[in-house]
């Protein structure tokens, strides 16, 4: 499908210099001319000796207050000057809270609107079920919603947007963007060192890899590289022996799973890599993992599980040792979620964000049969949809994932 | 009462310790349910380390910042608890859990339950109060939660006015105080 490249002529990489990258103003709390929110009042008003909540230790009332939903500080923000400054920005609210260990997840959808393919991320608070936005992203072309590729850093709550490709003109993008749900604040990171859009990423320890996808000179690639995000530059990795654009990617026990997945008119069966970090080297794939593979991963208990790209269809679970598939029990994806889907998962919970961002949240469990003495484990899910408001009926989802904050 | 004696281990389910609260009363609890307050805890286990004959019930731990009043609200929260600490694994749980919470949101007690809980390092029932708190001032308007609190707006009039119209909108939908 995205696959299918039509364009004869041949369009030079975007590097998206100063001129067309709005960075967001680092100091946002610095418009507002304000005593309030100055840091160095914080510790004035300890002095003054106000606590936060009276008969409380200001340790136990933090403990209380970094756990109002976001949607409620507008108002308790106008408690008081100190409760002005916590719940205040949500910078300082979530650095406290990361601080006390609070964590808890947050579903980031990377959406665009269905008429202007206008991109925007929304944010769904899966504590209290309730929709948030963010700053956009600091990037002034028009980007393609489809073949950007998104990764997260879910305890660290970062994720990092990479790639894709200039709308309307067949253009790949080295762009690398970061968002740190602590900052509340997008950062524009080191390029990679080769363009690309529908291609393979994943993070194996705390590193992001990506891999093939499509170039500018029409063909897919070969190439591969890595970039840990603490020292910010990308290093070229073994290539993947295959020119290949991906479908999708999933980690498993630490290797990076790429597929190109089915292509009309399905005459010849999937190419699939697999790169082992440790040897630095790519193997084929199985084929019962490959020719299997027909819809978004996810990897939850260990087990690699694919939600199709159908609607209504089951989730279904690999099992490496006989190169197969099955369909878990439970009922098939909730009716009331339709395509196109975006599918991410944390813990044992898998979220698939359909049209009109409509969620339904899969609850995993897992079972050993007991009449059979190999130790096979068998899954079953249990859906919960969560409407959309109105307001998101022209969003369509391209990509989700989930951070804790 | 031979079967006490020959078993020193502090966790058997049967020994009872003796709480005695701020104004003077007395409390006799399961070690089980005392044994949830680190507080006590740490304290019974000094007093053993000092005397080992001055154990169980023999033994009155005083709790000078915690009223009965207070002190059996906990202890019956304490009872209440399930066996495994497990997190709320889907919504219906979770619902729940809350409706449980809204029980204990009467104004005024929730700040006494949480600085008792604090004062006898009792996290599970920190966790839960605080939650209860959070619950109860969320959607709330900032004159309830003021009131609630007895906190005093220290805005300077001019910044209050501000703030009032920046967020007018933010008032609206709030629940009933």
């Amino acid at each position: 499908m995205q696959r299918v490249r039509l364009s004869s002529q041949q369009a030079s990489v975007h590097k998206l210099g100063d001129s067309q990258i709005t960075l967001s103003p680092k100091f946002r709390l610095a418009v507002f001319q304000s005593s309030l929110l100055n840091p160095s009042t914080e510790s004035e008003l300890i002095l003054s000796g106000e606590p936060l909540i009276p008969g409380l230790p200001d340790d136990v009332a933090l403990n209380c207050l970094l756990r109002l939903p976001v949607e409620s500080h507008t108002d308790c923000k106008a408690v008081s000057k100190r409760w002005h400054l916590l719940l205040g920005s949500k910078e300082r609210f979530f650095t406290r809270r990361k601080e006390m260990g609070f964590k808890d997840p947050w579903l980031f959808v990377f959406a665009f609107h269905k008429c202007t393919g206008k991109i925007q991320w929304q944010v769904f608070d899966l504590t209290h079920l309730s929709w948030h936005t963010i700053p956009a992203m600091p990037c002034k072309d028009k980007v393609c919603p489809h073949g950007v590729r998104c990764v997260s850093i879910p305890r660290d709550g970062n994720l990092f947007v990479c790639g894709g490709m200039v709308s309307d003109v067949d253009c790949p993008l080295d762009l690398v963007l970061k968002y740190e749900m602590q900052k509340n604040r997008w950062t524009v990171m080191n390029q990679m060192i080769t363009a690309r859009s529908f291609f393979a990423s994943g993070v194996i320890d705390g590193r992001i890899y990506v891999a093939g996808g499509n170039s500018t000179n029409l063909f897919e690639l070969d190439s591969a590289e890595v970039m840990d995000p603490v020292k910010g530059s990308w290093h070229p990795i073994a290539s993947m022996g295959t020119n290949m654009a991906s479908y999708d990617a999933a980690v498993l026990n630490g290797k990076l799973l790429v597929t190109e997945g089915w292509l009309w008119p399905f005459y010849v069966s999937p190419r699939g890599q697999v790169y082992d970090p440790r040897t630095n080297k790519w193997e084929s794939m199985a084929a019962g993992l490959r020719e299997g593979w027909t819809g978004s991963s996810v990897v939850v208990y260990g087990h690699l599980f694919v939600v199709s790209e159908h609607e209504r269809m089951k989730v279904k679970v690999y099992y490496a040792d006989e190169d197969s598939w099955e369909p878990i029990n439970g009922p098939p994806l909730p009716e009331q979620i339709c395509k196109p889907f975006a599918v991410n998962a944390c813990d044992c919970r898998i979220y698939v964000v359909g049209r009109n961002l409509h969620v339904a949240v899969g609850e995993i469990s897992r079972f050993n049969q007991k009449e059979t003495s190999n130790k096979k484990w068998k899954f079953h899910v249990q859906w919960q949809v969560e409407d959309a408001p109105q307001i998101f009926s022209d969003l369509t989802p391209s990509s989700s994932q989930v951070l804790y904050a | 009462m031979s079967n006490t004696s020959e078993n020193p281990n502090p966790s058997s389910s049967s020994a009872k310790i003796t709480l005695k609260t701020s104004d003077n009363e007395l409390f006799e609890v399961e070690e089980a349910v005392a044994m949830k307050f680190c507080t006590v805890k740490q304290y019974f286990e000094d007093e053993k380390d000092n005397d080992v004959a001055a154990r169980g019930s023999s033994t009155v731990i005083p709790l000078p910042n915690v009223h009965s009043a207070v002190l059996a609200r906990l202890i019956s929260y304490c009872k209440k608890l399930p066996q495994s600490n497990a997190v709320a694994d889907n919504h219906e749980e979770e619902e729940t859990k809350k409706k449980e919470r809204k029980q204990y949101g009467t104004p005024g007690d929730l700040v006494d339950l949480i600085s008792a809980a604090n004062y006898l390092d009792f996290k599970e029932g920190l966790e839960f109060f605080n939650q209860a708190l959070a619950d109860h001032i969320q959607n709330k308007s900032v004159e309830y939660v003021r009131k609630f609190f007895g906190i005093k707006g220290d805005f300077e009039p001019h910044e209050e006015e501000k703030y009032r119209e920046e967020y007018a909108w933010a008032f609206e939908g709030v629940d009933e105080d």
